[in-house]
């Protein structure tokens, strides 16, 4: 569940939100209502916005034949442009999988919190 | 979950981060608003529409298989509105840089690094020319139109460009395009004048005739006699000099040796030729043109075919500037080299007293003007330089820290050294392209050249009528009889420059009787002329060479031209190869004759497999340093200009016992053939060392390293090393660094056909195909037909897309 949303959230954003980090506060959501446990969210997470960055980098570098991902994946040493498109993913995908992490555990320690009070009453 | 969040804080902040050269990560890589935007369609995306506020009618942009755009408007206002928008969408990171550079505001966006460099184009006063040049060029309604059209052309792309759009070097380096000015485009054309005319070999000279005296100052930089000027010799002069041109004296003043500063770019020249139509398979004139510059990517030259009602040109531009600089139309061709001529004088200015505010002038002190400059580097913090100026221009070097870092030896405390030049003047050169544009014949050329003012060019002509004619336009001063420059004394008015050389008696020739006419940056006139032009010219090695092949030519096509211009034959080595050999002893020779051989089987082409090319100019070098480093480098810190090659040649051929010659610090006498000896041997040894044993490692291609470099130095954005024919003395005058920035061939007649290569290609964008598609077509000597398309005929072969602008 959290991997569909974020997948789907964040490919929306990326048309709609112009900003880079725009899947951090989908990927929260996500993991404050769906996560299961903290592996699962930030795995889910983290792959949902992977390959929305992923698929979204490698159409874009298809249509122009590979040439600027060739020149900047030298001039950030990374040699081939493959390895740009997956150090991309990487990035995207600890973006979405640390934001729906930290949705999950937030809402595991709101649900502590009512626990304690609930104990309490 | 607080680690949580602070891992993902971290994170965040991280790839916000400016890291040395690195952009803010985060955003640069993704797919949103980073790099991946610039990752444009390797093919032409097909029709489009748009609306843009600014444009007053439908305009039709249609580009071919090249990614040139063709221009088809019903007003000179909409022509040039699309011509700036159609450029900024090319090349609007390169326009940027240019004129951030020309202004002296490259520290604004890259830092406290580049301060030094903002300040001495401050000082040389590019933005005061500029700017001082506006008034006049937007006083004529022409030029007005131009600038203002093509403002609101760029500015209309600038709008519609969000963060995610901007060129790839924006999201590099973190700033934003600026909007474009009708001020931008002249700095754009001072900056190429600073290219082609700026420079101080004055201090150098002066240095060597105060260290050498005149006798032999005059024997080593005098000019050579050339028998091959751009103007034939023996062309009849129609006029006698005025009453004015008879400079002054020359009077050095006495300075301590100064070194000087390394801003300004290397000599650079160019090649242009036409023929008679009596001499071409067509029966119509051919004409040719090759600019040589400080090649780059994005390319200096941006095609373009402009139509509007009054017009319809082909050609290429600058980025930044409107309207067409080297092309044809349906009548006429042109095209232009550097004349070389020196329009540059250096004043030593004698102050009053510390404060620098007056100085000393025909025995009166007078009042010197004062400019702040402000620089605002990035981050916000401010620098300031105060800029002083005398009758002479500004005074560039004063002994204040910032302009004379570069300076060993400093002027005086009292003292500074002020520059006269061309550049400075109010001009329209804008003008001269606006007519060239829509000339129809001789006269309209003629007319156009009379606007031109710096940098001071050959233009070559040809057109329908088979008229064929080079001029040497632009303003040249009547100042000192010295054909070699000096610093002059700034103190004593008779030394100043007495007005120009008239725009209708610069050098010219129409329809000479050799049938055509070329230039090489050689010395422009025979004695006979009748004004003093004085210039650091090139030894004539490429016009001998051009003029001689072109009188051999007939039923020439557009082939024999190309093949011309790719001609990589040395003049030097067939001039002194020869000699060389035969004082080389060959039994005194270490090691195999594999070496010799080469070059004995050479043919003087410079191609690229050669490895007789290597040899020789190894050889020639190292002779060279020999020759002259006893001489000029004698306490190895004064700076002496060295003698050109021509000299050099003319001792080893004619002088061989010269007293040059001799090494002054051995204790016997060395005659040409122990230095034609001895440097056979270092530069043999020297190869060896370099590229190890001969193989393919010594061919001339593979011997130098030839780059094609993007202005941020980022390697990957440029093109190379390269192996490729030519060489800075031959036709085809490819160096490590610069070569043909624009290779044309315009064949006239009923039907002008034009032919040219960009070495990179249209795009500015290192992440579109067209960026360098041209390229190999370019190293290999190949031409494209290019499409010129007939006035109000859109579409046709080779069209691939339309882009219609639509008022808003």
């Amino acid at each position: 569940m959290v991997f569909i949303l974020v997948f789907a959230g964040s490919l929306l954003a990326n048309f709609l939100i112009p900003f880079w980090w725009s899947t951090v506060p989908i990927a929260m959501v996500g993991g404050f209502c769906f996560g299961k446990s903290g592996r699962s969210s930030f795995l889910q997470g983290f792959l949902g916005n992977g390959l929305v960055w992923g698929a979204l980098i490698f159409i874009r570098s298809v249509r122009n034949d590979h040439i600027l991902a060739t020149r900047i994946a030298r001039l950030l040493h990374l040699g081939h442009w493959g390895g740009l498109i997956l150090v991309c993913m990487i990035i995207g995908g600890l973006l979405a999988g640390l934001g729906s992490l930290t949705g999950y555990l937030f809402r595991q320690s709101l649900n502590r919190r009512q626990s304690i009070i609930n104990l309490k009453t | 979950m607080l680690a949580s969040l602070f891992l993902l804080s971290a994170f965040i902040a991280i790839l916000q981060l400016r890291i040395g050269m690195l952009p803010p990560l985060g955003g640069f890589l993704s797919p949103s608003v980073g790099v991946w935007q610039n990752a444009e369609r390797r093919q032409l995306s097909g029709d489009r529409a748009m609306r843009l506020r600014g444009a007053h009618a439908d305009i039709f942009v249609q580009y071919d298989s090249n990614a040139v755009p063709h221009i088809f408007s019903e007003s000179d206002y909409d022509l040039f509105f699309a011509q700036g928008y159609v450029t900024a969408r090319d090349r609007l990171w390169q326009m940027d840089m240019e004129v951030r550079t020309a202004a002296g505001r490259l520290s604004e966006v890259l830092g406290r690094g580049v301060l030094g460099r903002d300040m001495f184009k401050r000082r040389i006063g590019l933005a005061y020319a500029a700017q001082r040049a506006l008034d006049s060029v937007m006083g004529d309604p022409d030029t007005r139109t131009a600038l203002e059209g093509y403002a609101a052309g760029v500015n209309a792309y600038i709008d519609g460009l969000g963060e995610a759009d901007y060129p790839v070097e924006f999201k590099l380096f973190g700033y934003k395009p600026q909007h474009w000015r009708p001020l931008y485009s002249l700095l754009v054309l001072k900056l190429m004048a600073e290219t082609l005319t700026g420079g101080e070999s004055a201090f150098k000279m002066t240095n060597a005739l105060e260290i050498l005296g005149q006798g032999k100052f005059n024997e080593l930089y005098s000019p050579s006699a050339n028998p091959e000027p751009v103007i034939p010799v023996n062309t009849p002069w129609n006029f006698k000099p005025g009453e004015r041109t008879a400079g002054a004296g020359r009077n050095v003043a006495a300075l301590p040796a100064i070194v000087s500063a390394k801003h300004w770019p290397e000599g650079i020249g160019s090649n242009n030729w036409a023929v008679n139509g009596s001499k071409t398979a067509s029966g119509y004139p051919l004409l040719a043109n090759d600019p040589h510059l400080l090649l780059t990517l994005p390319s200096i030259w941006y095609q373009v075919q402009l139509q509007s009602p009054g017009e319809n040109v082909y050609g290429v531009s600058i980025p930044g500037l409107p309207c067409v600089v080297i092309g044809y139309n349906s009548k006429i061709a042109w095209g232009v080299t550097n004349t070389s001529a020196e329009v540059i004088d250096w004043y030593r200015v004698k102050f009053r007293d510390a404060t620098k505010k007056e100085y000393l002038y025909d025995g009166e002190w007078r009042e010197v003007e004062r400019r702040v400059e402000e620089f605002t580097l990035r981050g916000g913090r401010k620098e300031y330089d105060t800029v002083l100026s005398t009758c002479h221009g500004p005074v560039v070097y004063d002994g204040e820290r910032h302009s004379t870092d570069q300076l060993s030896d400093r002027p005086g405390p009292l003292d500074g050294l002020a520059m006269r030049w061309t550049m400075h003047e109010i001009s329209n050169e804008l003008k001269t392209f606006y007519l060239l544009n829509r000339a129809r014949n001789y006269g309209d050329y003629r007319n156009a050249l009379t606007y031109f003012c710096c940098p001071a060019q050959n233009f070559v002509y040809a057109d329908n009528d088979n008229q064929i004619a080079i001029t040497s336009a632009g303003r040249f001063p009547i100042g000192s009889r010295d054909r070699v420059r000096v610093l002059l004394d700034g103190s004593r008015s008779a030394n100043d420059w007495k007005g120009w050389i008239p725009a209708d008696r610069t050098p010219y020739v129409l329809d000479p009787p050799r049938k055509f006419v070329s230039s090489a940056n050689q010395s422009l006139t025979d004695s006979s002329y009748p004004y003093i032009i004085a210039g650091l010219f090139e030894p004539n090695d490429r016009a001998r060479r051009i003029n001689m092949r072109l009188s051999g030519m007939s039923a020439i096509n557009v082939d024999s031209f190309r093949l011309l211009q790719a001609d990589s034959y040395s003049e030097l080595a067939s001039e002194v190869l020869p000699q060389m050999l035969k004082e080389l002893d060959s039994t005194r020779i270490p090691g195999d004759k594999l070496v010799l051989q080469e070059l004995r089987g050479w043919d003087l082409e410079y191609k690229r497999h050669s490895i007789g090319a290597t040899v020789f100019t190894a050889w020639w070098d190292e002779l060279y340093r020999e020759i002259w480093s006893d001489d000029l480098e004698a306490d190895g810190k004064i700076p002496l200009p060295w003698p050109d090659n021509q000299k050099t040649a003319a001792l080893i051929l004619r002088d061989p016992g010269s007293g040059w010659i001799d090494d002054k610090r051995t204790g016997r006498r060395e005659t040409a053939t122990d230095v034609i000896n001895r440097a056979y041997s270092t530069a043999v040894a020297g190869l060896r060392k370099n590229l190890g044993d001969m193989d393919s490692r010594w061919e001339w291609g593979n011997s130098r390293l030839c780059l094609i470099g993007h202005p941020s130095g980022i390697p990957m954005f440029g093109i190379g090393p390269y192996s490729v024919d030519g060489a800075p003395n031959t036709i085809d005058a490819v160096s490590d660094r610069t070569g043909p920035s624009w290779r044309m061939v315009v064949e006239l007649g009923p039907v002008v056909r034009g032919y040219g290569i960009l070495p990179g290609g249209q795009s500015g964008n290192p992440g579109s195909y067209y960026y360098d598609n041209l390229f190999e077509g370019w190293r290999d000597g190949r031409l494209n037909e290019l499409i010129f398309l007939p006035s109000g005929k859109r579409g046709g072969a080779g069209i691939l897309s339309t882009l219609t602008i639509k008022p808003k």
